[in-house]
């Protein structure tokens, strides 16, 4: 034993042990997170020049229209995706978690785009969403139904993009979904369907209740997913148009630490995000506690 | 002991020699940073010329990635000795302390060979921060059989060039519908891209309008956007330019890929660099020779632009001199005839534009506009900040957005960028 194990109360063997993880999580968490609040509070450019100006750099979000648009724009995106991707997760789910030939083979075609990479997905559908020569567009002109813009049109864009993340992603929640469904005791649906409950109400008195904790791991990982981690699509896609309409917060603040060297304001909106989504994430844990305890 | 002491010196040697710690050969070499479609042979070529082929290394990244690239390894202190640069970029770079100012390497008789549009680019608070590899200019290219159907008749001078007006009922001429009422042909693509695209090339090309109809970006001291890109005759290029899009019809909002070579636009601004692709990458419309070029429309102003890609010294470059040696090797007079004639680009210097064979369109043209009409983009430390909100306005627009508010926010950003 070393002097310093025999102090009363005191071992360093475990600070030994834990010193490598603490040190990674230092340089690579802590200390950047702290430097960009402080870089939050500074006008500050990419390339080194820094000046502290205190809060103009959150004067200017709260006033800045592209932020606000940015902001409903990834707001929006998060409520659609949230809903629309876990119902169709949790709905092909209940089709395809029977053992029935064939929904093993389904289960493998859905979720084929789970593991393709994101940039050849976005590339994928923004040449199916082509105006001019894409294959959706080819199809509509076949059944006389007028080209669309997708993601050319401001009113198309997001809706289009939206459809390919959900593409890309539902069937992952699905097979979570699936492990969910699979834990729900077969006896409980036998006895539902002796006491004569429709497949509607095993659904809504069986199944739902007892997914409760599934449903919101899945509504807790899509929220922050589809909030914080989309910068891909709109990059290949969009680039943030058509008139800013998929400009996504992430995407906004990598142009502008990027593309005009405004690390300063990027890491305002950077620390606005990070509130946002600790709130969100917060509010959802105690709206799952207070049903548990219900 | 003599012969022991020679044996450890030849010892010496021949252990630090491996090492690339040789004593008598100079190799120092300079780093250039840039990207491959920067004709990286042609540069090459240049410094061979100067005897310079074996001082210099070249380090590239795709050219998307490139400015986020340079913005990174200047911070990491990683970058290059000398750096390709955007011409309305300098100043961004030139005020956040990395770049060299030229003044003390270069002669200023050899300065004046420039063109007025590059000297005003390269020039910024006072100081010279960068040499050009060449200039640029853009015509308004035509479809022939379009034009002959149509009985219009290009221009091929600059005194003759079209004004706007002219230009909107050519468009109008040319524009086509089937028995659906869509529109099979489009009379005019007023910018370098279409107009869901964020990149340089629709600022080079859109801030024309306003230059037509006698706006401006900036003030000439480039300290406000407020009264210039705001002004009433800015607001009337904005206006003039969604009408092509939204009441006459006649230009697409809606992206068409090779719209001009799979003749479904008639007219198109863009540059003479588009010979060289529609050879490698069109050869059936390069070889049935359809296109034809005519000097930029005019509004009360005539106005074409400029301004291309440069090479800079790094502040943290430790061979200034040879980085100046390798510049200069490129971009002096010998080296930018070598570089320009094999590239097909622009000679940024008048003495090359003199010695280069212009002869023919579309390069008669330029050159007239070059020396007669070119301008050069605004030259602030915060252009990037103001590229971005001109184009996202001019796209706005294009798609319906009312002027008023697109100018306003765009003055807005614009304005807060410039504080």
């Amino acid at each position: 034993m070393t002097p310093l194990t025999r102090r009363r109360g005191w071992i360093a063997t475990p600070y030994v042990f834990l010193a490598p993880a603490l040190v990674i999580i230092f340089v690579f968490i802590i200390y950047p997170g702290v430097n960009m609040i402080y870089l939050s509070l500074c006008r500050a450019s990419i390339m080194g020049k820094i000046a502290f100006t205190g809060m103009d750099n959150y004067v200017t979000l709260f006033t800045s229209s592209d932020f606000y648009s940015s902001l409903t724009a990834s707001i929006t995106f998060m409520i659609v995706v949230v809903v629309a991707q876990t119902s169709i997760a949790l709905a092909v789910a209940l089709i395809v978690q029977s053992e029935r030939k064939g929904m093993g083979a389904l289960r493998t075609l859905f979720f084929i785009p789970v593991v393709l990479s994101f940039v050849v997905v976005a590339f994928l559908w923004k040449f199916l969403y082509n105006p001019d020569f894409g294959l959706i567009n080819a199809l509509f002109g076949a059944l006389s139904i007028a080209r669309q813009g997708f993601l050319s049109d401001p009113n198309q864009a997001l809706g289009s993009m939206i459809v390919a993340c959900i593409w890309k992603s539902f069937a992952f929640f699905m097979m979570i979904f699936i492990a969910g469904l699979k834990e729900i005791p077969n006896e409980l649906y036998e006895a539902a369907h002796l006491d004569g409950a429709k497949p509607a109400q095993r659904l809504r008195f069986i199944t739902l209740p007892l997914l409760r904790r599934t449903i919101l791991f899945v509504v807790v990982i899509t929220t922050m997913d589809s909030f914080i981690k989309v910068f891909t699509p709109v990059f290949v896609m969009t680039d943030g148009g058509p008139r800013g309409r998929t400009d996504l917060l992430v995407y906004f603040i990598w142009r502008t630490a990027f593309r005009l060297g405004d690390i300063g304001y990027a890491s305002a909106v950077a620390m606005l995000m990070f509130v946002f989504v600790l709130v969100i994430n917060l509010v959802q844990l105690k709206i799952g506690e207070v049903h548990d305890a219900h | 002991m003599k012969a022991k002491w020679f044996k450890w010196v030849l010892s010496l040697v021949l252990v630090l020699s491996p090492l690339g710690l040789n004593l008598f050969a100079d190799n120092a070499k300079v780093i250039i940073d840039t990207f491959p479609d920067l004709f990286i042979d042609q540069m090459i070529h240049a410094l061979q010329k100067a005897g310079l082929a074996d001082k210099a290394e070249i380090r590239t990244v795709p050219q998307n990635q490139y400015e986020s690239k340079l913005k990174l390894t200047i911070a990491s202190g990683d970058v290059g000795d000398v750096i390709c640069m955007d011409a309305p970029n300098i100043a961004y770079y030139a005020d956040a302390g990395a770049l060299e100012p030229l003044e003390a390497y270069w002669d200023k008789g050899d300065f004046n060979d420039l063109v007025g549009s590059a000297r005003s680019a390269m020039t910024w608070n006072g100081k010279i921060w960068a040499a050009p590899l060449n200039e640029s200019n853009c015509v308004l290219w035509y479809n022939k059989d379009m034009f002959k159907a149509a009985k219009l008749t290009a221009p091929t001078k600059l005194s003759e060039a079209w004004t706007v007006d002219q230009l909107l009922q050519a468009a109008i001429k040319l524009t086509k519908k089937d028995s659906s009422g869509k529109t099979t042909v489009y009379g005019i693509l007023p910018q370098m891209f279409s107009s869901d695209t964020r990149n340089e090339g629709m600022s080079y090309t859109q801030m024309l309008w306003t230059w037509w109809f006698g706006g401006d970006i900036l003030s000439k001291d480039g300290k406000t956007a407020k009264g210039y890109f705001d002004s009433p005759a800015s607001k009337q290029a904005l206006h003039f330019y969604q009408d092509l899009f939204q009441k006459y019809g006649v230009a697409p909002a809606v992206p068409i890929s090779g719209g001009f070579e799979a003749e479904r636009i008639a007219m198109w601004i863009t540059g003479p660099w588009m010979i060289g692709e529609w050879k490698n990458h069109f050869p059936d419309f390069y070889k049935a020779n359809k296109w034809g070029a005519m000097p930029l429309p005019k509004g009360v102003a005539a106005a074409s632009n400029s301004g291309s890609w440069n090479l800079a010294i790094s502040r943290q470059s430790k061979n200034k001199q040879l980085a100046w040696q390798v510049v200069q090797g490129i971009t002096g007079k010998d080296g930018a005839y070598v570089y320009c004639s094999e590239t097909g680009n622009l000679p940024a210097r008048q003495s090359v534009l003199d010695k280069t064979d212009m002869s023919k369109p579309p390069f008669t043209i330029i050159k007239e506009q070059l020396v007669q009409s070119a301008r050069c983009r605004p030259v602030t430390p915060v252009y990037p900040q103001i590229t971005y909100p001109l184009m996202d306005c001019f796209n706005a627009v294009a798609l319906g957005e009312a002027v008023d508010k697109a100018v306003s926010d765009a003055v807005g950003k614009m304005e807060r960028a410039l504080k």
